[in-house]
């Protein structure tokens, strides 16, 4: 077909489309389309700010945008690269050394910051042990050292007094109180003291063999990060690893990592409801299109030609729908961002209209995805018809229908989630849904039937009309199953969520740790704690030692195989630090059994016996049976693995690697750690307790404690909010469903009123119709819902799965009664219509 | 049997049908609708085909349009051979040469009076769809209506919408099915005084099907439908 023809076709289209538009067939496809583009635009806009906000304050976490570990100083060449790209940096350096302070000694952990530490959130520090504390966005001078309370206490100095570092002498400056990058490893007990990073070789303390670890942190714009990233991730060398949000803080990653999979479940659901609304819009509209379709190939058109016509019409809707719902989505993120003002940070940048774009794409695929199969129908009609109204075109197969809209469906959520668990637990559950669909509703129908007899003769017509309709009737069950289906599982996630956020830090978490009990005071100390009504957890036994070799292969072998691939590593510093080793009678309340068998299943024996966290047991490739050798006191003994546990990293309760059978490592020096609550108005009691245990270090987590909070607080915040935007769309959905069933409703209802049926005959018909249209809706739902959840919980979300009983229970009535109404109100005009007017019309 | 009933005049013949049949299926068992019906048309003839319901005569109607293919026989409409031409070249000869009047007038309710008739023409993308539109309204007389919906004008206001949409793009042929079918007596009547009024005026051969004997005797020639057989009218 030429260029003119081309042109003159399109203009066709438009100008139908213009009179489609006011004849209000496409109305459906459009909301439809818009209220996807609409959740999708609005989920990107909102996903990508509340995304960049959490960032922004993991950076905060973690000292940087990007930050490179490295046991040895970090090349310049990275720090001339980030200069290029206009990002900002700083160097750190972390090591253990002793200072000294006229007699008195303490090891202390070192940190070296250099000129612009810290990038991003400002230090806390303070003129005097008891001074108001305030903000400092740089470290300490040359010559000079903050230092923690702690340390001045136990050396006995104040501000203004001098230690000694090595051979070089500081004079101590500012209490540190707040150091926002401080690792997340809350056992590690030792005071800190900074300095600055020119005062390092001065010290003279960094000999070969010395435990070092070097910070390279950046901070910039996102894009320029990422080039930087790329840039280093070319260069690592053995050692060198990228620490990443994820990496860093388990409690904070572990929430992220929740919301993101929870916020694309909900855009994908999003979608999935736009996409069957989508396709129920077409098949409406092309119905309607059947006799426009006749009488333009009675004109002349070809087959091809009126296919062309249609595409030119979805094309320019798509155009239309994506660039509207663009537009309403940066408005309702603004509505949105407003709303989670107080809890996200000042000033995050605005998104880039990148969605606008995706949004666009997205009502393209989707309409010609969806409505194609339905407008191809339109291609096939028979000229014919002008003469014969009884003569409709061939439907599009069934199976290759449905083979097209599944393997779209798949590709689309491939694009969008990128997640191979999230897409099969999802085309899993819908395809579950729909055979379950088909399957259930021939029974049910019947079932129905068989019920109806004994019901009013009204009733006996609404429950016919359901069976008599058989495609139309399944068409809707699918329509509205799926819609129950995507908000029963946005719902039942978003709840379990957010309560295993709650319950994961409740009210009276643990807020201090307190290491280093003496076996001697171990019943003192918690006799103290009692008596002080203070909530603690019981008193866990430590043994520092090092993991040394694992089946008689050295442990350093192992760690190298890991840097063979440099990258984002989750690892724990397990394998080159001290780690601490414990024993227990019964596995602790929030560890759970992932293999093996705890002690009291097992027949004694004399070997060491322990049980190993799953993580570290995957990091390190460690098996049941395998046997593990630690150093511990100049002594070196092995046990073997029995068990391997899953543990609450973000409980704030003191957990371990390694546990192992009491009575194992009787022989070893231990002490022992807790942690407990304590109120502000308790804090008192710290200096009581530092006097009676002068040994005990008591860590204060008050403050990650509270950063955690406000993190969980705002994920859960926008976990919520986005829940209001798949429930509209279900809502507009469940109409939209409902309008396109209507004209025959009309004609019938019409019919019936003609023939003496009264304005109650007819309501009473509608409700038992749609009540059981909605009742099987909701069995299909609750079962789609809960075969999907099934994977969801299992490989996304980490969380336990529980059967939902409830659902079964409540949902089907639930969805019979919301459909019962909804359809009442969507025809309620047949009552009030003229029978007249509507024969006429149809 | 069947006749091959011819014109009087000496006009080219626009369209001649050769022993046409068409048998469909009806429950495994065929079913013979039309048994060899041969006719010829010639230019600005007026053809009634008269008969019962069920005889045959809009299926005949359909084929000489072009809109269906016969199982057997041939139909040259104009210098086309209808049933060696694929369904889209079917669409081309009827884009060119040929306009339909229906019995239930086959409106598109979403499109207004004007829109209607301007629906061919855009098909073909003439010039001056809409002045052309207006005129050929104007000239039924609905020219105060071109803005009205079709469920806001009476049965022969549809339907002369329908004529002028007919009429707009200027046919070689006009196939008309039943055009007052659906009419009262003193519409159809008006209708019938309308489309003949066009007919003259534009040189159209026409060639439509009804069984209101009114309707066929205005024709220059009618034709006999009975149980698939075609004869002359007595």
């Amino acid at each position: 077909m030429n260029t003119t023809a081309n042109t003159s076709m399109l203009a066709l289209a438009l100008r139908m489309l213009k009179r489609d538009w006011t004849s209000g067939h496409m109305t459906v496809l459009l909301i439809a389309l818009l209220v996807a583009v609409t959740t999708h635009t609005t989920i990107s806009f909102l996903t990508t700010r509340i995304h960049n906000g959490m960032e922004a304050q993991a950076a905060s976490l973690m000292g940087g945008d990007l930050v490179v570990s490295s046991p040895r100083p970090t090349p310049d060449a990275w720090r001339e690269q980030a200069d290029k790209l206009a990002i900002r940096h700083a160097q750190t350096l972390e090591f253990s050394s002793v200072v000294f302070a006229g007699d008195n000694m303490l090891l202390s952990a070192i940190k070296a910051v250099s000129d612009h530490y810290p990038l991003h959130t400002p230090l806390k520090i303070s003129d005097g042990a008891f001074e108001p504390e305030y903000s400092s966005d740089r470290g300490p001078a040359a010559g000079t050292v903050w230092v923690e309370k702690r340390l001045m206490a136990e050396l006995n100095v104040a501000v203004g007094d001098s230690v000694d570092i090595g051979d070089a002498t500081f004079r101590v400056e500012k209490v540190l109180t707040f150091e926002p990058d401080r690792s997340g490893n809350f056992y590690s007990f030792v005071p800190r003291v900074m300095m600055h990073w020119d005062d390092v070789p001065a010290t003279q303390v960094i000999q070969p063999g010395s435990r070092l670890d070097y910070y390279a942190q950046f901070a910039g714009t996102a894009e320029s990060i990422l080039k930087l990233r790329e840039a280093i991730s070319a260069q690592l060398e053995p050692g060198h690893r990228i620490l990443t949000v994820h990496s860093q803080q388990r409690t904070v990653s572990g929430a992220l990592r929740r919301a993101e999979g929870y916020l694309r479940l909900a855009s994908l659901m999003a979608i999935l409801l736009a996409a069957v609304a989508i396709a129920m819009g077409a098949h409406y509209f092309s119905r309607q299109q059947f006799d426009t379709a006749a009488l333009l190939r009675c004109f002349g058109l070809s087959s091809r030609q009126i296919l062309q016509l249609f595409i030119w019409q979805l094309v320019s809707l798509a155009l239309l729908g994506g660039l509207l719902g663009g537009a309403l989505g940066w408005i309702f993120h603004f509505v949105a961002i407003a709303m989670l003002a107080s809890l996200l940070p000042a000033n995050i940048p605005l998104p880039s209209l990148l969605p606008i774009a995706t949004g666009c794409l997205l009502a393209l695929v989707l309409l010609l995805g969806f409505a194609l199969p339905a407008l191809t129908q339109l291609q096939r009609t028979p000229p014919l018809r002008v003469l014969r109204r009884d003569l409709t075109p061939a439907p599009l197969s069934r199976q290759i229908s449905y083979a097209f809209t599944l393997g779209l469906v798949t590709l689309l959520m491939a694009w969008y989630v990128k997640d191979i668990v999230l897409i099969v637990a999802i085309v899993g559950g819908v395809l579950g849904a729909a055979l379950l669909t088909f399957a259930l509703s021939a029974i049910f129908m019947r079932l129905l039937n068989v019920l109806g007899k004994t019901s009013p003769v009204s009733v006996q017509a609404g429950l016919r009309n359901v069976s008599r309709r058989g495609v139309s009737t399944r068409i809707q069950l699918l329509g509205f199953g799926l819609t129950g289906m995507a908000m029963l599982m946005v719902i039942l996630v978003r709840t379990e969520l957010i309560s295993t956020w709650q319950n994961q830090l409740p009210e009276q978490a643990p807020n201090h740790f307190a290491l280093n009990v003496l076996p001697d005071d171990a019943p003192r100390f918690e006799s103290f704690l009692q008596q002080n009504q203070v909530v603690s957890q019981p008193l866990y036994p430590v043994i520092r030692g090092r993991l040394t070799h694992i089946n008689q292969q050295a442990v350093q072998q192992a760690a190298s195989k890991e840097d063979n691939d440099p990258g984002e590593r989750d690892a724990p510093e397990a394998l080159n630090r001290e780690l601490n080793l414990s024993f227990a009678p019964d596995l602790p309340s929030d560890n759970r059994l992932l293999a093996g068998q705890w002690w009291n299943e097992m027949p004694a024996s004399d070997e060491r016996l322990l049980s190993i966290e799953e993580r570290l047991a995957e990091r390190l490739q460690v098996k049941l049976g395998d046997e593990l050798s630690f150093f511990v006191a100049n002594q070196t003994f092995s046990a073997r693995v029995v068990s391997i546990r899953s543990v609450k990293w973000e409980s704030f309760q003191p957990n371990f690697y390694m546990l192992f059978r009491p009575g194992d490592l009787d022989d070893l020096p231990t002490t022992y750690l807790t942690s407990f609550h304590m109120d502000a108005s308790q804090k008192g009691l710290l200096k009581a307790l530092a006097q009676q245990f002068p040994a005990v270090s008591v860590l204060e987590v008050d403050a990650i404690l509270a950063r955690v909070k406000g993190i969980l607080a705002q994920v859960s915040a926008a976990v919520e909010f986005i829940l209001l935007f798949v429930l509209a769309a279900g809502l507009t959905i469940t109409i939209a469903t409902l309008i396109t069933t209507m004209p025959e409703r009309f004609r019938e209802g019409a019919l019936m009123r003609t023939l003496g049926a009264t304005s109650r005959q007819l309501r009473l018909q509608q409700w038992s119709e749609f009540f059981a249209i909605g009742l099987l809706a909701g069995l299909v739902a609750s079962a789609g819902a809960e075969l999907a959840r099934i994977a969801l919980y299992w490989k996304i979300f980490d969380l336990s799965y529980t059967p939902a009983l409830w659902i079964w229970i409540i949902v089907p009535p639930l969805m019979g009664l919301l459909i019962g109404i909804a359809g009442h109100w969507s025809s309620r005009k047949i009552l009030g219509q003229s029978p007249l007017i509507v024969l006429r019309d149809t | 049997m069947g006749h091959s009933p011819t014109a009087q005049s000496s006009n080219p013949v626009v369209l001649q049908a050769h022993e046409v049949c068409k048998t469909v299926m009806m429950s495994a068992q065929p079913l013979h609708i039309l048994k060899s019906a041969s006719l010829q048309v010639q230019q600005a003839e007026s053809l009634a085909i008269v008969g019962a319901s069920g005889s045959g005569k809009s299926t005949l109607l359909g084929l000489l349009a072009g809109l269906d293919v016969p199982t057997s026989g041939s139909i040259q409409l104009l210098q086309h051979k209808l049933e060696k031409l694929t369904e889209d070249q079917r669409a081309q000869v009827r884009a060119q040469h040929v306009g339909f009047v229906f019995q239930s007038f086959q409106l598109l309710p979403n499109l207004t009076a004007l829109e209607n008739v301007m629906l061919p023409l855009e098909i073909v993308s003439s010039h001056d769809v809409k002045e052309r539109a207006v005129a050929m309204l104007k000239s039924v007389g609905l020219g105060e209506r071109m803005q009205h919906y079709p469920r806001q004008l009476s049965g022969g206001e549809q339907q002369r919408v329908a004529l002028a949409r007919a009429f707009v793009c200027e046919p070689d042929v006009l196939f008309a099915d039943e055009p007052t079918g659906n009419l009262d007596t003193d519409t159809g009547e008006r209708i019938i005084e309308l489309l003949f009024q066009l007919n003259h005026n534009r040189k159209t051969t026409l060639i439509l099907v009804t069984h209101d004997r009114t309707l066929a005797a205005r024709c220059d020639r009618t034709l006999l439908m009975s149980a698939g057989e075609l004869a002359a009218a007595s």
